[in-house]
């Protein structure tokens, strides 16, 4: 079992994320498959999706996340990064990590610590409570955590109506680096439920259907939270903020139901109807979204999912409100999007 | 095409644009790219701040316009197949 | 120094020719030419820039030696990308001042259509720098950087740069040697597609098969013996952004100054040229920095029929790179065989009148190497 910790000398630093410009709709997507887009696109909740351009990957979309997030940051230089660590689906090499490229890029230097993380959509967030670890227990002053995914889907699967493109960085510190947020808590709940899975060397994923709903992702993600708020004694009505994991609009939107939470709570993290589902930084982008835009003394509640199937639950608490770089907050990357075709999609995934 | 060891040698080169600014000097669209490359993109002559001219790869969504501000940003450089190891390096985006 | 042997094979898509075809052609017709005893030649030089690359063949001073007969002699192969030709022409003149040698064969030969178009494209880039080829450039797209800044910058219209093929395709149809040997109209030029902004593809020379080949010699034997009044090279940064101007070649500015102080003229006294139109904007350029008119008018003196077949400085009579074709490590060699030919009165219909120096001008990757020769009827 996890103890019930307090953090005592953790905060957000910095944050950021990246959308990449492209987004195709649900209905041009539908066209290619002689289906009904507008039914689809009711079902899901969402019209379109993020698409990452055929010269990204997690490791490209996971620099411009933490080059923001860095930029956001006082007093932190890249070489002070103690620890890199990047959970992705789309790790560009499945031997040879993500988080050295990236560290080098950055200009972190030689003495951190780094791996690459899988959990399907939650590996970020797992890797915001390491990188949380590592610092309350004094090994590193600060780190870097990032979710970043270019999201691959079956042509023809339902999953390819929502599979997108993004990253999100959260870099943490202790106090010798001022905070933007407080880490108050985390909690994980997993099991070994196969909704969703890819073996080595298949280029697509498998999934079971409508087994990735109750037992999958509504049992971890309301389970989870229900027992993350018991253990630290908590009520949803103490958050002003609620984000959850994003696979649609639909999943959210019943799990929050199902919760108590409001329409309010849920709102300002609720990126999916823009950019559909970003995989690992899928909770961690609506995350960014509302230290964005939060106000200080706001309590946020996180629950990220994985299949496979696990859930994160994290508390913070916003300190004040970032100024810096304010053109690059979420909301004004999704102003200038460009529309794609079915055609131009394929060749941005490399297969045309 | 690039040996991995050429392409570590070449990281520090690769990268040390990344995020600077200038501007666009000349523009050209190439509509038949060579191997190891997958047309059409515009390519940009950029002069940057400290008076440095490059030449890289457009990647933004609005075209490029002479005189126009430029960012340098990461992506994969060219094509890569599916054995090799991957080039990154910096292109270019209307400025932020 | 005189040129006593000239020759050029066919330009064009030569299918059934191979390189060492192409090598023993333009050598044996040189040696005929010229009248030299075999064995009285002590160097032989080959101009080429692809062999290594599309067909891995090096070495082709040996080569070339051993097929022509020649197998003992000095023999070594010069690259400077597309002026191979004039570079390895300019080396075997060095040869004759420094007295290493009394009859030097130069042969510029180049097969370029085994491979496919991006093979090639992606070939020529070697006389580009890394950063040019990693940013995903080809030859037609450097050139257009600099067209780019030409037309922004002197206001030229998209019909003025389609008249340098218009020409040089009308000089062609008179070369019975040439890829194109027919005459094309600007709406042609102006409708073909679009290769790289602003070149379209009538504004590119093509891929050619070729070679060409010219006999120097120390001593004038003949009233053919072509007199060379000087041979220069000059060089200048590989990139494109190290260069000090994106409208002018200094490496040509460079090499043409030194040749026209090696020959005691100036830019006035030369009657005709074959100059270096890789692309049309080439070709603008290259009439400014030659000094045949000044910085800018380039294009409105074209235009004007200047240099045309009638006009009072004919450039390309050949048809150029553009219309004769452009095996590229051929092409120096060519342009010295179509001047000599010129002035020696032998070039049938498109013969001009008034020929007694000519000036050939051949350029390396996008202006990294220049080498000017002048010759003189003697």
């Amino acid at each position: 079992m996890i103890n019930p910790k307090k953090f005592t000398n953790v905060g957000v630093v910095g944050f950021g994320a990246y959308i990449p410009k492209f987004r195709i709709t649900v209905e041009e997507i539908a066209k290619v498959y002689e289906k009904d887009g507008k039914s689809i696109a009711a079902s899901l909740g969402l019209n379109q999706k993020a698409v990452a351009d055929r010269d990204e990957d997690t490791a490209t979309l996971a620099v411009e996340a933490a080059l923001l997030a860095i930029s956001r940051s006082s007093k932190l230089k890249p070489e002070n990064l103690g620890a890199v660590l990047i959970g992705s689906e789309s790790h560009p090499y499945v031997v040879k990590p993500t988080g050295s490229i990236v560290a080098e890029v950055l200009g972190v230097g030689r003495d951190y610590l780094t791996a690459d993380l899988e959990f399907a959509c939650k590996a970020g967030t797992t890797a915001m409570t390491l990188i949380a670890s590592l610092i309350e227990s004094g090994l590193i002053d600060c780190g870097l955590a990032i979710g970043a995914d270019v999201a691959q889907s079956r042509p023809g699967d339902a999953l390819e109506y929502t599979a997108g493109a993004g990253a999100a960085a959260l870099i943490l510190g202790s106090k010798k680096y001022p905070w933007l947020a407080k880490l108050n808590t985390v909690s994980s709940f997993n099991s070994d439920t196969p909704d969703f899975w890819r073996r080595e060397a298949e280029k697509y994923p498998a999934h079971a259907g409508r087994f990735t709903g109750e037992p999958a992702y509504f049992t971890h993600v309301v389970q989870g939270t229900k027992e993350y708020l018991q253990k630290f004694k908590q009520k949803i009505s103490d958050f002003s903020h609620v984000v959850l994991h994003m696979p649609n609009a639909k999943f959210p939107q019943k799990a929050a139901a199902r919760l108590g939470i409001n329409r309010e709570q849920l709102k300002t993290g609720f990126i999916v109807p823009e950019i559909g589902n970003p995989y690992s930084a899928s909770a961690m982008t609506g995350l960014v979204k509302v230290l964005e835009e939060g106000k200080a003394g706001e309590k946020i509640l996180v629950t990220s999912y994985g299949s496979g199937a696990g859930s994160d639950s994290f508390s913070l608490t916003i300190k004040r409100k970032n100024p810096i770089n304010k053109k690059d907050d979420i909301k004004n990357q999704l102003k200038n999007v460009e529309q794609i075709s079915y055609t131009k999609y394929l060749h941005f995934l490399g297969k045309a | 095409m690039n040996s991995a060891i050429q392409i570590w040698r070449r990281q520090k080169l690769n990268y040390q644009h990344l995020g600077r600014t200038g501007a666009v000097i000349s523009k050209t669209r190439i509509i038949e790219a060579p191997l190891g490359f997958k047309g059409p993109y515009w390519v940009v002559l950029v002069k940057l701040d400290r008076k440095t001219r490059l030449v890289g790869q457009w990647v933004d969504i609005i075209e490029p316009k002479i005189g126009m501000k430029v960012t340098g940003v990461l992506r994969r450089s060219g094509e890569t197949g599916k054995a090799e190891a991957i080039e990154y390096g910096v292109k270019w985006v209307r400025g932020r | 120094m005189y040129i006593t042997g000239a020759y050029q094979t066919q330009f064009g898509e030569l299918w059934d020719k191979d390189l060492k075809d192409l090598i023993v052609e333009s050598g044996e017709a040189a040696i005929k030419d010229s009248g030299i005893k075999r064995q009285d030649i002590d160097l032989v030089l080959v101009a080429n820039m692809l062999a290594g690359n599309l067909e891995g063949q090096n070495h082709l001073g040996a080569l070339a030696a051993e097929l022509l007969g020649l197998s003992g002699v000095n023999a070594g192969r010069v690259e400077a990308a597309c002026a191979s030709g004039g570079v390895a022409v300019n080396q075997a003149i060095t040869a004759l001042k420094a007295k290493t040698a009394k009859n030097v064969l130069v042969i510029g030969a180049e097969k370029m259509t085994d491979k496919s178009n991006a093979e090639v494209s992606t070939g020529l880039m070697g006389a580009a720098s890394g950063e040019e080829r990693r940013a995903g450039l080809t030859f037609v797209g450097l050139y257009g950087l600099m067209a780019r800044v030409y037309f922004d910058r002197f206001k030229m219209t998209k019909n003025d740069l389609a008249y340098v093929a218009v020409k040089n395709h009308k000089h062609a149809s008179l070369n019975p040697k040439a890829q194109y040997p027919f005459a094309v109209d600007m709406e042609t030029v102006l409708k073909s597609s679009c290769v790289a902004s602003p070149l379209h593809l009538f504004d590119c020379s093509p891929i050619t098969d070729g070679a060409a080949a010219v006999i120097l010699t120390d001593k004038a034997r003949s009233r053919r013996d072509i007199d060379i009044a000087a041979s220069q090279v000059a060089s200048d940064s590989l990139s494109l952004t190290e260069r000090d101007s994106l409208v002018e070649l200094k490496a040509t500015k460079l090499a043409v100054q030194k040749a026209y102080r090696e020959a005691g003229i100036t830019s006035k006294s030369i009657d005709l040229a074959e100059v270096h139109d890789c692309f049309s904007i080439a070709e603008i350029m290259a009439v400014e920095d030659l000094g045949f008119c000044k910085k800018g008018d380039g294009f409105k003196k074209i235009r004007a029929g200047e240099f045309d077949h009638d006009g009072r400085l004919p450039v390309n009579l050949s048809g150029g790179l553009k219309a004769c074709g452009h095996p590229v490590g051929a092409t120096g060699v060519k342009q010295v065989v179509e001047i000599v030919t010129q002035l020696r009165g032998e070039a049938g219909k498109r013969q001009t009148k008034k020929a007694k120096i000519g000036l050939t001008h051949n350029v390396g990757g996008s202006g990294a190497t220049a080498a000017v020769h002048i010759l003189k009827k003697r």
